[in-house]
């Protein structure tokens, strides 16, 4: 019966972020939070495969203080306890900050035998977390998973890569990652919304880690971020006939590879 | 102010608004288009615990409250204020049962219409200038064991589909005005559903007349006392008017939306119309009066939960809610022109829903006149 421990971020919402016209810069001011949509589904797989193999499920983030925000959302869809690093530290940390302070809590709070994260965050998306997760404990890493189950101690996985689909098999414990299509994620029943609070939860503090203040420090530093929009090309055909308009409009397309 | 979302409301509000995306929003449009019963809206909804949100957990509900329900109900609304309406009526028979229910009445319905098993609706109006008066109204005669019920009962919503009707008759002996509500169950032999009422809006939520041909119901089937229905009616049609207040709050919150993103892309004299302010203020008034009705929805629904009156403040939700439905909704339609007209765009059937929230269940003297008379 595997013991899963399930690390999700908890991220703002970007369908409330606002891209400001004049110079492109993000108003999250009225964002709302939510966890990571990857991590949903690592929630989830997780909760399926206890559900189909017995064991637990724990969960882990790290983030500032609004991360206490995430707990009964997170223990709604599955999980039987909450840990929770509520640190300052966590607004300007990089993967490898993130790792430091994942893999030192995960030390402190015991072994594992599935370690799942989402594949990348819905704000950042590097990618990093599991691999890096990996390292520092001297596990495998799975990563790319659209496919898992569990026998015992050995854990197959399928993972999805740019060329090929391999499946492979480790000796747990393991660090995996998961993609988006591995589930859906269930929408909680608003009973598991309200169970959630009488779920126990343990905030972890950063200063019980271990960690160097190197460790902390990010070695990535972001000095802005700019919203993204497209612009419309507003080129407009004004020949007189229809046929000559979709003749240009093809040469058009054509040009930029797009028929 | 009487309220403040608690982080557990909230975390149910949003949780319904990921299940409204995920279940309620892709049925709306077919729903409003062939008018069939969303039946396997309200399994979900049932399976999601929204059928038992107001019922207490020792009878197999969340008991979640009301300022929870009328969220869910804005929530469900911004995507399909029918599959609302079924919630609504479920619920207010599911409060009546629950508030003036006795412990057997209780323990022998609520599980059911919490788990969705059973669905409720609630029987007022009838064809007559008031309850009682009319030639069709519904009397009940005292007999052995219990009463007979003759008479009819208009716009009944959930017709057809729920297993119990929460029912106002006047009980003899009286004197017209007094008025006993009984539970009936479907099943009770005299009962007849009449045609499925074609309504301009809100598509898929049942309406009919239901008549009584010396239906029996028990006295163990009377909620409250004998000529105590005044009360309940009153609370019944209080707690409807917060909740369809409700309901037009988000279908002009979602037509306000949508006029504003149309807006944004509708190109006039080489600029975007959202910049023109006669568009601008069309927009604002809108919004700003939404955010208001909502409030004021909320604040009702607390002091439901809170156990205080409420019916004034009801019949003021109740008023903003006429006055923000039908205009909010014209504003939004002139945002968008013709196209905004048209059948093909959201707004068409989200006008026509609002003249089904805003103009149901509206006796002659509500709201005016209760307001009008609490002013001290």
């Amino acid at each position: 019966m595997p013991k899963c421990l399930v690390c999700y971020k908890w991220t703002l919402d970007e369908q409330d972020i606002k891209i400001e016209p004049e110079d492109l810069s993000l108003d999250s001011s009225r964002a709302k939070g939510k966890i990571s949509d990857f991590d949903r589904n690592a929630i989830e797989e997780a909760a399926l495969l206890v559900e189909k193999n017995g064991g637990a499920v724990d969960a882990l983030s790290y983030g500032t203080a609004s991360v206490k925000q995430s707990l009964k959302d997170a223990l709604s869809r599955g999980p039987g306890k909450a840990f929770w690093i509520g640190d300052a530290s966590a607004e300007a940390a990089d993967a490898c900050v993130t790792a430091n302070v994942l893999a030192a809590a995960i030390r402190k709070l015991g072994q594992y035998d599935l370690i799942l994260c989402g594949e990348g965050s819905s704000d950042l998306y590097n990618q990093q977390t599991a691999p890096r997760l990996a390292a520092l404990l001297g596990f495998p890493c799975l990563s790319f998973v659209n496919k898992l189950s569990v026998d015992g101690e050995v854990v197959t996985a399928t993972r999805k890569l740019e060329d090929c689909v391999e499946t492979v098999t480790v000796k747990s414990p393991v660090v995996i990652s998961v993609l988006s299509e591995i589930n859906k994620p269930r929408i909680p029943s608003l009973k598991q919304v309200l169970g959630a609070s009488k779920k126990p939860n343990e905030e972890v503090k950063i200063a019980d880690l271990g960690l160097k203040p190197e460790d902390l420090h990010p070695k990535a530093m972001r000095k802005s971020v700019k919203g993204f929009v497209m612009q419309r090309k507003n080129v407009v055909y004004k020949e007189s006939s229809a046929a000559d308009n979709i003749a240009k409009l093809k040469v058009s397309l054509a040009s930029e590879g797009l028929c | 102010m009487s309220y403040a979302m608690t982080e557990e409301q909230e975390l149910i509000q949003s949780n319904i608004r990921e299940f409204v995306t995920e279940h309620v929003a892709p049925l709306a449009d077919s729903l409003d288009k062939n008018g069939e019963y969303p039946s396997e809206a309200v399994v979900k909804m049932a399976e999601q615990g929204l059928l038992g949100l107001v019922v207490p957990a020792e009878f197999g509900g969340l008991e979640a409250g009301y300022l929870s329900f009328v969220a869910s109900v804005e929530e469900l609304s911004r995507a399909s204020a029918a599959t609302a309406a079924i919630l609504v009526q479920h619920t207010v028979a599911t409060g009546c049962i629950g508030r003036w229910g006795n412990a057997e009445q209780k323990g022998r319905l609520l599980p059911g219409l919490a788990s969705g098993e059973t669905l409720g609706s609630v029987a007022v109006f009838e064809n007559g200038p008031k309850l009682g008066a009319g030639a069709e109204a519904l009397i009940a005669r005292q007999h052995e064991h219990g009463y007979l019920l003759k008479g009819a009962k208009i716009d009944v919503g959930n017709a057809g589909k729920a297993g119990i009707y929460v029912v106002f008759a006047t009980a003899e002996p009286g004197d017209g005005k007094k008025l006993t509500a009984f539970i009936v169950s479907a099943g009770q032999k005299g009962i007849r559903v009449g045609p499925i009422t074609k309504c301009t809006g809100l598509h898929g939520y049942q309406t009919a007349d239901i008549s009584f041909d010396d239906v029996f119901v028990s006295k163990e089937d009377m909620l409250g006392a004998l000529h105590g229905g005044s009360s309940i009616v009153g609370w019944t049609l209080a707690l409807a008017a917060v909740a369809e207040a409700a309901e037009t709050v988000g279908i002009v919150a979602t037509a306000v939306k949508h006029a504003a993103a149309y807006s944004k892309q509708r190109v006039q004299f080489g600029r975007s119309i959202s910049n023109f302010p006669a568009v601008q203020i069309m927009l604002a008034g809108v919004a700003a009066n939404c955010h208001a009705a909502r409030l004021v929805a909320l604040d009702a629904a607390a002091l439901i939960d809170q156990g205080k009156p409420f019916e004034v403040e009801s019949a003021m939700v109740k008023l903003l809610a006429l006055n923000l439905g039908q205009k909010s909704l014209c504003e939004a339609v002139q945002v968008e022109g013709g196209y905004g007209y048209s059948e093909e765009m959201a707004l068409a059937r989200l006008y026509r829903d609002v003249a089904g929230t805003t103009l149901r269940n509206s006796p002659a003297e509500f709201p005016e006149k209760l307001i009008a008379e609490s002013i001290a």
